[in-house]
């Protein structure tokens, strides 16, 4: 018994399930493109792949505009403080995609200038594997962070509770 | 230069001289006229690139000579470098790439820096272009140039306590967990995995915001200096 | 610099080390030295106004409304599978379950970024060596397919599967249970590898041994009989 039963046109829902739907939806990227993974994250954009179908096209130069952080390319140190600045711009709820084999573990850089992983200094949400990752790759971590996302609850921290099922 | 002979058509004819094979090549009057100047005449490099070594102490005579006289005119620094050789004495060396745009000239010049003492005088003045090429020589190779107004690293963080250029550093790094950048009030360790073997890099703390596994609301898991 | 003052070095045309380049006598951007404006018509009226224009490229942004799209989308359409694809590598499963390595350590020798990590074992099959574990950690394979390359045994391949991603970096690094492929799944790649990596072999038949059998060296044939390794 309840309000869809009575009213079959209306479709209710919870406020978190809502705003997960419509975060999830609205990606704003922040590109942080170190190096040739950069190359591979604009042409995701481009009409041939067209990262608008997921809603993640808005790329945001600014990090206060802008939710999810796309780091295409190899981190070093001397970037690593800039990097987590600009993250600790961002508002939150924040997700990190670190796209590339050099940003996920710092790849074929195993030497004292390159950061092995930017999970050192961010939260990484979703890896990608690849050197640099085809863009059906970042499409494919991109619908991976919408469902975690769809996950969360409305702090965007805690995992969402089971709907209730009569 | 006034004592230097001028010698303008000792290889301006190299056509002519072409078929008197055994005759030694005509002295280059710019050999002669550096040499004057108290540089050493090394041979030519494999493309005909003449090379200088200049003790440390003429060198900032030599740089200005170099730079400041119409009859040289080197007026633009390609590049400075510097060298790590570990088992020379002077140990690092500092070469220096000069145009003559007015003569067509290329000419390489080094100067040997001893390991205990490793400073050479900045050409920031003459080359202002040397700013950013010396800081990286500093940074990599660890020589200091006296003069130089803004000395920082350019390439490595800058409380890196290291010259990674250097032959006898490794290439992995060094463990360095005692230092440590400070950003955003983050205290990131530098820590490597280098010499582990695949697969069992150290995995970092699981930092991940709103991963259902392993949350619970309260608890320290949350990293504080995670969220901002 | 006077004319008069005696020059040191000789003057730059006749110089031997600039001869190449003085040998045409002219300066090499002759065209810019003598037109040193870019050349510019005037604006029409039509371009001053601006209208026009602007609206020639509306123009055209609509007239690709009528074009065929050229998004592929994604994850209903995926990428032609060529066999040259440079995908996640894979170990070749033989058709009884095993694996074809014979634990060399080629493969982990060659890796640039060190992300084989292989532990032999002793097997009481004719190879006498297999892996007991054997690991790619694939958040640091480039797929370079060196390891391909360097296999004697063309025990490692190249898949066709290119989308790898995960939320913890423990899913990347794949132990003999995930890499292990069966032989009939890298039909194509191995016929690839075969055209590609023994074009240089004067000898070599590339259509010869079929696939999953014995590869017999066209260089040894008739002098001694190939032994099935496997
Ligand atoms: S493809 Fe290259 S990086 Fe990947 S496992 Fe093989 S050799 Fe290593
Ligand atoms: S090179 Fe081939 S046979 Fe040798 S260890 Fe690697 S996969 Fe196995």
């Amino acid at each position: 018994m309840g309000v869809e039963d009575k009213f079959p046109e209306v479709v209710t829902s919870r406020l978190t399930d809502l705003v997960g739907w419509a975060r999830k939806n609205s990606l704003w990227p922040m590109p942080l493109g170190l190096s040739c993974c950069a190359i591979e994250m604009m042409a995701t954009v481009g009409p041939r792949f067209d990262l608008s179908r997921f809603g993640a096209e808005v790329f945001r130069f600014s990090p206060r505009q802008s939710d999810v952080m796309i780091v295409a390319g190899t981190l070093t140190w001397k970037m690593a403080s800039v990097a987590r600045r600009i993250y600790d711009q961002m508002p939150d709820p924040k997700w990190v995609i670190a796209m590339g084999v050099c940003a996920s573990s710092g790849g074929l850089y195993r030497n004292y200038a390159v950061v092995p992983g930017v999970d050192r200094i961010l939260p990484v949400d979703v890896y990608t594997m690849g050197c640099p990752p085809r863009p059906d790759t970042l499409i494919r971590a991109v619908m991976e962070l919408q469902k975690k996302i769809d996950e969360l609850a409305i702090d965007g921290r805690r995992p969402r509770e089971p709907v209730f099922v009569q | 230069m006034a004592d230097v002979p001028a010698n303008p058509s000792s290889s301006s004819n190299p056509a002519a001289a072409a078929p008197a094979a055994p005759v030694a090549p005509p002295p280059d009057p710019l050999i002669a006229a550096l040499t004057a100047l108290g540089a050493e005449a090394l041979p030519l490099t494999q493309d005909l690139l003449p090379v200088f070594r200049v003790e440390r102490d003429a060198w900032p005579s030599v740089a200005r000579a170099l730079r400041r006289d119409p009859q040289l005119s080197f007026e633009m620094l390609i590049d400075v470098a510097g060298v790590d050789f570990p088992k020379r004495r002077p140990r690092f060396e500092v070469v220096y790439h000069l145009w003559s745009l007015t003569w067509n000239k290329v000419i390489r010049v080094k100067v040997g820096v001893p390991e205990e003492d490793p400073q050479v005088a900045s050409v920031i003045d003459l080359w202002p272009t040397a700013d950013w090429h010396e800081r990286e020589a500093f940074d990599m190779v660890g020589v200091k140039f006296a003069g130089h107004p803004d000395l920082r690293r350019i390439l490595m963080p800058d409380d890196y306590p290291w010259h990674p250029l250097r032959k006898d550093f490794p290439v992995e790094g060094i463990d360095n967990s005692i230092s440590y950048v400070k950003a955003g009030g983050v205290l990131m360790t530098r820590e490597l995995d280098v010499d582990r073997p695949a697969g069992q890099d150290r995995t970092p703390v699981d930092r991940s915001h709103g991963d259902p596994a392993g949350y619970s609301d309260g608890t320290p898991t949350l990293p504080e200096e995670g969220r901002s | 610099m006077s004319p008069e003052s005696a020059p040191v070095l000789p003057p730059p045309a006749a110089g031997a080390a600039s001869a190449a380049s003085a040998a045409s006598g002219a300066p090499r951007f002759a065209a810019a030295v003598a037109n040193p404006k870019v050349m510019r018509h005037a604006l029409t009226t039509n371009e001053k106004l601006f209208v026009g224009p602007f609206l020639k490229s509306l123009l055209y942004t609509f007239s690709r409304m009528f074009k065929k799209d050229i998004t592929r989308r994604y994850p209903e359409q995926k990428m032609e599978n060529k066999p040259s694809l440079h995908g996640v590598p894979v170990l070749v499963m033989k058709e009884d379950g095993a694996p074809r390595c014979v634990a060399c350590g080629l493969c982990e020798f060659v890796c640039p970024p060190r992300a084989i990590d292989i532990q032999p074992g002793e097997t009481d099959r004719p190879i006498e060596r297999e892996p007991k574990s054997f690991v790619i950690d694939m958040l640091r394979c480039i797929e370079c397919s060196y390891c391909e390359e360097v296999c004697p045994e063309e025990a490692i391949v190249m898949s066709t599967d290119y989308e790898v991603v995960g939320r913890r970096r423990e899913d990347f690094v794949w132990d003999l249970k995930k890499l292990l492929k069966p032989i009939a799944q890298l039909k194509d790649r191995i016929a690839w590898v075969r055209r590609t990596y023994r074009r240089w072999d004067s000898n070599a038949d590339a259509s010869a041994p079929p696939e999953g059998g014995v590869y017999r060296d066209p260089r040894w044939a008739g002098k001694s009989k190939p032994v099935d390794h496997h």
